[in-house]
């Protein structure tokens, strides 16, 4: 079941929440009424907007988020989080000629504004020197990303001075 | 121009000028290792170079691991009177753990024509 055609997240919706599409329940909502034994019969007579396959993309999505597997392909976080900033992770990739080509994608964050995405990317960037983050926006067709290699400074540095 | 050492490393300062505005930015790496010019985007956000939606990125790999980049066309490029306009500069967090603002790579130095002395620790332009 593909999650991602009944769960939508949107800075404009609740506040960036993930949210069941067509409705104001957030995915979170949904999934505390079942932790506290509700029925799926009873959420569903109790909440009429809600479908069979709404309640199964929930748990779907919950899932996902848990196994850092939230999406695979471009079209499809496109898809799920429209138009707006993303802080992505690379969980998998790998470089074809100059070409940085992600193979498994988590989203990290989303972000009001470019602005708010650098600094998103910033942060995370220092916290977690050995993670491949990207600021991208779900606008863009495609993700190209192009790889340049870096030999990087060598300063002076005291600590490591041989005098 | 002067250019300040530290850390046996050479910097200088730039201008940067992007649609309508300008700024001046310290601590810049003269680097002739470097063919590409790169700026730290929290010098150049108040000129509002900030990453925008069909921006190329650019993944820097290298020593220490990966930076994510993206690059922009700026209206001018300048130190003191040498000036290049529509320059595409590289733009990145930067946090190298060292006062460090940006780099000047070949792009600019070759181009501007720049003489880098550092007998006297200056950087001047051939006419």
């Amino acid at each position: 079941m593909n999650w991602q055609e009944r769960i939508i997240v949107s800075p404009d919706f609740l506040a960036g929440k993930p949210v069941v599409k067509g409705t104001r329940l957030a995915v979170e909502f949904v999934a505390d009424l079942l932790v506290q034994g509700w029925s799926e019969a009873e959420i569903l007579r109790n909440y009429p907007g809600l479908t069979h396959e709404d309640i199964q993309a929930c748990l779907s999505y919950a899932s996902a988020i848990l196994k850092r597997e939230v999406l695979m392909v471009w079209a499809e976080i496109r898809k799920a989080y429209p138009d707006q900033w993303l802080i992505i992770e690379a969980i998998e990739a790998h470089t074809e000629d100059d070409r940085r080509l992600l193979d498994r994608v988590a989203v990290v964050e989303s972000c009001s504004d470019g602005t708010a995405a650098m600094q998103a990317y910033e942060r995370l960037h220092r916290e977690y020197p050995a993670r491949e983050f990207y600021f991208v926006h779900t606008g863009r067709e495609e993700l190209d990303i192009r790889e340049r290699r870096w030999i990087g400074i060598r300063r002076n540095d005291a600590a490591y001075a041989q005098r | 121009m002067r250019l300040t050492l530290r850390d046996e490393l050479a910097f200088a300062r730039v201008t940067v000028s992007y649609r309508g505005t300008q700024a001046d930015i310290d601590d810049v790496l003269v680097d002739t290792g470097s063919a590409t010019t790169i700026l730290a985007a929290r010098a150049v956000a108040p000129i509002g170079i900030v990453p925008e939606l069909d921006d190329t990125l650019y993944t820097i790999r290298g020593v220490g691991g990966t930076e994510a980049v993206f690059t922009r066309r700026v209206d001018r490029l300048q130190i003191e009177q040498r000036a290049i306009p529509d320059f595409e500069i590289e733009v990145g967090a930067m946090n190298y753990g060292f006062d460090i603002n940006g780099i000047l790579g070949m792009d600019f130095l070759i181009h501007a024509g720049a003489i880098i002395n550092l007998r006297d620790l200056d950087l001047g332009f051939s006419e």
